[in-house]
């Protein structure tokens, strides 16, 4: 179409504007049938598409408590400080007067016993 | 460690050890060793399954922390950002060899006691809770203390402090040195009043 208006062999030219503007409608509404029907598929369908995540597993907050109040004093420090507001073990360190390194040994001796703990008494 | 990158069978030959996902979850590991591990766990279930365990411990030790419910020695910039975060925090700081009334109220998230010492050159420093006759409740044994601040921040349970009686607890910090031997570096009532309805007379701790 474009070449041949820019060749001058275009037959009524005077019915381009009408008929660009009928092509641009036909346009919008096929784009728009299309959108409607991927909505109304995934509306039906779109929950087979993507499976739900795996469950994260239910921990016993009481006997968590109770593993919690059995580590030694400084692992249970570390570890409150740690998970309270996700504090870095810098902070803590600065807090404790060790190293960044000795907080990290403190923080994985504590989950292990805490793990060790959960695991007998679950 | 580095885990085996890729898919991996179900029955993962090198699991990536809890430690590491806990690091890996809590952002602290390097940039250079989370690589490997995403690109593990994209094709391990069985990780992935640790993954989410190790997921439910954090969230579960979180809500803990939180919860203001630990005996737990805490420091001045946890105090400061629990405020922040919108929790009530009620603080008593009773002088060295003196007493303070206090209570808690239902509004209240977390207690703290505020016990100034000298703390300086002390091995080793134990909190013992005692009650009004000075029978030891529980012993706090070598507590993270830094001399050179000259106070002990201790989180009492909120949870029980709200539903106990009106008593008076006592609070000894002594240094105990190698020989064992104990030194009492500053002592503390806290006489708590009830405010908060509730059952008759029960044991503290």
């Amino acid at each position: 179409m474009l070449e041949a208006l820019r060749a001058g062999r275009l037959v009524e030219p005077e019915k381009l504007a009408q008929f660009t503007l009928g092509t641009c409608r036909m346009t919008v509404i096929d784009l728009r049938r299309t959108a409607r029907r991927q909505e109304r598929l995934l509306a039906e369908f779109g929950s087979d598409l993507i499976p739900d995540p795996p469950p994260i597993p239910q921990v016993d907050d009481a006997q968590l408590a109770r593993c919690v109040q059995l580590l030694k004093e400084r692992e249970r420090t570390v570890v409150v400080l740690t998970f309270y507001d996700e504090q870095t073990a810098g902070e803590a360190a600065g807090f404790l007067g060790i190293t960044e390194t000795n907080v990290r040994v403190i923080r994985h001796r504590a989950l292990r016993n805490l793990r060790s703990c959960m695991e007998a008494t679950a | 460690m580095t885990p085996p990158p890729g898919p991996v069978p179900d029955d993962c030959p090198q699991p990536i050890d809890a430690t590491t996902l806990m690091d890996y979850w809590l952002g602290a590991l390097q940039s250079t060793d989370e690589e490997p591990i995403e690109e593990h766990l994209m094709g391990c279930d069985h990780c992935g399954d640790r993954l989410r365990e190790v997921i439910a411990l954090a969230e579960g030790l979180r809500t803990l922390a939180r919860s203001g419910s630990l005996v737990v020695v805490i420091s001045d910039p946890f105090v400061t950002r629990a405020g922040v975060m919108g929790q009530r925090v009620r603080q008593y700081a009773p002088p060295p060899g003196g007493s303070v009334q206090c209570t808690v109220s239902a509004e209240d998230d977390l207690l703290v006691a505020r016990l100034a010492a000298d703390l300086s050159g002390a091995e080793r420093v134990d909190l013992s809770w005692c009650d009004d006759r000075g029978v030891e409740l529980q012993r706090m044994s070598d507590i993270p203390v830094r001399g050179d601040t000259g106070t002990v921040l201790c989180q009492q349970s909120i949870t029980m402090a709200k539903s106990s009686p009106s008593n008076t607890l006592i609070a000894r910090l002594v240094s105990v040195d190698s020989a064992g031997a104990e030194h009492l570096l500053g002592e503390y009532a806290f006489h708590h009043t009830r405010t908060i309805p509730g059952p008759g007379e029960w044991k503290p701790f």
